[in-house]
């Protein structure tokens, strides 16, 4: 135990020193890309609603939570995702004030709370699963913030009405929590948070207790709910389809690190680190050392043989050692050699085919030894049967040379 | 059954495949099942139906057939002085360690497993020592110039005791008693999800109304029926109301005792034991039904 956590918290020191300069350009990349996505907006600019600032949290002398900096605008849909420990759900507490930060700053809604209690941060908090007290129906639950905020019966009672026909839970008012199925008792849960109001609506999991079906509808259900009522949400998921169909703009946590917060899309397309890559959807990652920079980045990548262009835009990393990385989709393969001389190319034979009904995953490896996996339409099963050759390429600009995070 | 089943797997079994027959769990053989029930309930019959049936019967027949015994216990004033006495007692005693255990039991729940579970062996550790051997170390604690009277010594002024006192016997019972509220309670608390006080203070509950709106409630249940279950209890404590109290703290259990043993009143007895019965009985079903309509966890 304490062997595990010594080792996390060397590397996780490595990292923020190697990762000093480009973690700065991905805040001023960030800055601006808020920047753009607000003038696409219609309300022009948005006041932050949530703001951490050099946020740490360390248990004992475990680091949970490093240098954690983060804006949420007003009606945003921020995703902190990120697997298990990674410290999302750390951040939310101490959001929450049911943690309290070892160092650095909580603003809400443009209000110091670091040292507020709890129950005066005025946040709407959904808990995985769901926190709903056994002994209050439905009604009494919703209505349980509002009392605590002393609100007048006929206003509360008019309050209450608009929320659970929002959440279409009007005929359940009176039942107990124990009497509602899954959905009904998330949707109660998600109900009392926003009935009073709140700056802004933390959810830990929401649907993690859900089963797979209902989950994608809460899915739907969720992100139009939080569309109609404008609220301000910072979410937290391990899912990546999830965080990917919610949000305005995700944050990938890993090791107590903010690794990278971006739009979705650009997560996907232009993530700055290896660990990023891995994390979202599928990548093709393998170590590699920048040779020359100049309009292209050159690199040598283990087991590929001659030299790899990256474009200039695709370099993150901060040193000469990293990782090339690229989405298996954006590799091209053929059975000649491409002409074009922009096009990197590198042949390689099929050591394993695996059918997964409309694709086939093949597993391919090149005469120096760089293992790879492919996904082909399984119409084409039958040219790359175990033993055959073929050509990979891609451009430059498909391609990215990354930091190495693991 | 088992033999039935593998000739019904011949042909003539239609659809079923022969596996789904073939893989039907096999039936217990009846005669294992019987030991196995039997002999607890043959060992209950002899320690628990036969003794209570024969003392409901004694209380209508003897020394002769007829509610005479009821009459006579009903007109006889000692009998509710006893009942009233020991009903209070009781009720004391539940009362207080309800009171003093439900600190103890949410203490219990809130620390570290491990050193609750030590803490839980200390409160069980007094159960293993006989309610006599206990009741006598009161009588030692509590008796005139005994530990009890020399700490209070100079707030009361002298050093007579508590000893043959109403309090006590509520002191002791309590003692005694006390174990069951707190793992009773304990347990409940135990099984109250951690992130519902928390729910409470994210939605604007200060830590005491956290604590009395969604804590609280949710102990209610084991409170009362760990309150109850003490009360009962009570109701036919002997030793301890013999040891530690005096006259004036004859309870019930005591006068019937007295009944077997200075007046030889068998019918007496019996009456007074199946008296003390139906109250409990009573009592625990009107509770049980009181925490029900509430919408609470039933006990």
């Amino acid at each position: 135990m304490t062997e595990r956590a010594g080792t996390r918290r060397a590397s996780t020191a490595r990292k923020s020193t190697g990762r000093d300069g480009t973690a700065t350009d991905d805040t001023v990349q960030d800055t601006v890309r808020a920047a753009e996505a607000d003038g696409a907006g219609t309300d022009g600019a948005r006041a932050d609603q949530v703001v951490f600032s050099g946020v740490h949290k360390w248990y004992g002398d475990a680091p949970a939570v490093h240098d954690f900096n983060l804006a949420v605008g007003e009606g945003e849909f921020v995703t902190l995702l990120g697997p298990s420990g990674s410290g999302k759900t750390t951040s939310l507490r101490i959001l929450a004030g049911l943690e309290s930060a070892t160092a650095g700053e909580v603003f809400l809604a443009g209000r110091a709370v670091t040292d507020e209690v709890p129950e005066r941060r005025n946040i709407g908090l959904v808990f995985q699963n769901y926190a709903l007290f056994p002994h209050m129906t439905v009604a009494q639950n919703i209505a349980f913030p509002l009392q605590m905020r002393r609100m007048r019966k006929a206003e509360a009672e008019r309050r209450i009405d608009r929320v659970l026909t929002m959440t279409r839970l009007t005929e359940f008012r009176d039942r107990y929590p124990r009497q509602l199925s899954g959905g009904q008792q998330q949707r109660v849960a998600l109900a009392r948070a926003f009935v009073f109001d709140p700056s802004v609506l933390l959810m830990d999991e929401p649907l993690g207790a859900l089963d797979r079906n209902l989950r994608d509808h809460m899915r739907l259900e969720l992100k139009s709910l939080q569309r109609r009522i404008g609220a301000t949400v910072l979410y937290v998921t391990h899912d990546q389809d999830e965080a990917l169909a919610l949000s305005d703009r995700v944050g990938v946590m890993h090791q107590g690190v903010l690794q990278q917060t971006a739009p979705p899309d650009v997560l996907y397309e232009e993530p700055v680190n290896s660990f990023v890559a891995k994390f979202l959807g599928q990548s093709i990652c393998l170590p590699a050392t920048r040779l020359e920079q100049g309009e292209h980045t050159v690199v040598e990548v283990e087991g590929m043989a001659g030299r790899i262009l990256v474009d200039r835009r695709n370099d993150c990393a901060s040193g000469p050692g990293g990782e090339f990385m690229i989405r298996p989709e954006r590799v091209r393969i053929g059975a000649e050699r491409p002409d074009a001389a922009a096009r990197n190319a590198v042949s390689c034979s099929v050591v394993a085919q695996v059918y997964l009904g409309p694709q086939i995953e093949v597993h391919l490896r090149t005469p120096e030894g760089a293992e790879l996996q492919l996904m082909v339409p399984s119409e084409a099963r039958a040219r790359f049967t175990t033993g055959t050759s073929h050509w990979l390429s891609w451009t430059a600009r498909d391609c990215r040379f990354l930091d190495g995070v693991n | 059954m088992t033999a039935r089943t593998t000739i019904t797997r011949a042909p003539s079994s239609g659809g079923v495949p022969p596996d789904a027959v073939a893989r039907r769990p096999r039936k217990l053989r009846p005669g294992f099942v019987t030991m196995a029930l039997g002999l607890p309930v043959v060992f209950m019959a002899i320690v628990y139906v036969y003794p209570v049936g024969a003392m409901l019967l004694k209380s209508v027949t003897e020394p002769k057939a007829g509610f005479g015994n009821f009459t006579r216990a009903a007109t006889d004033g000692a009998v509710w002085e006893a009942l009233w006495i020991t009903a209070r007692l009781s009720f004391e005693v539940a009362v207080l360690t309800v009171l003093l255990g439900f600190p103890v039991a949410y203490f219990l729940a809130r620390t570290s497993p491990r050193r609750a579970r030590f803490l839980a062996l200390l409160v069980v550790i007094p159960f293993w020592t006989s309610i006599l051997v206990r009741s006598f170390s009161w009588i030692v604690l509590l008796g005139d110039g005994g530990l009890v009277s020399k700490v209070l010594e100079p707030f009361t002024g002298d050093s007579k005791g508590l000893l043959y006192s109403e309090s006590a016997v509520v002191i002791a019972m309590t003692h005694i008693l006390l174990p069951f509220p707190i793992l009773i309670i304990k347990g409940t608390l135990d099984q109250i999800d951690a992130s519902l006080p928390r729910a409470a203070r994210s939605l604007g509950a200060g830590p005491i109304r956290a604590f009395t709106r969604v804590y609280l409630p949710l102990a209610v249940p084991a409170i009362v029926s760990s309150g109850m279950l003490v009360f009962v209890i009570g109701l036919g404590f002997y030793v301890t109301p013999a040891l530690v109290g005096g006259p004036k703290q004859s309870t019930i259990a005591v006068v019937i005792a007295q009944s077997v043993q200075v007046n030889f009143d068998w019918g007496m007895a019996a009456t007074l034991a199946t008296l003390l019965l139906v109250l409990a009985s009573a009592l625990t079903l009107i509770v049980r039904r009181l925490t029900k309509v509430k919408g609470l966890v039933s006990l």
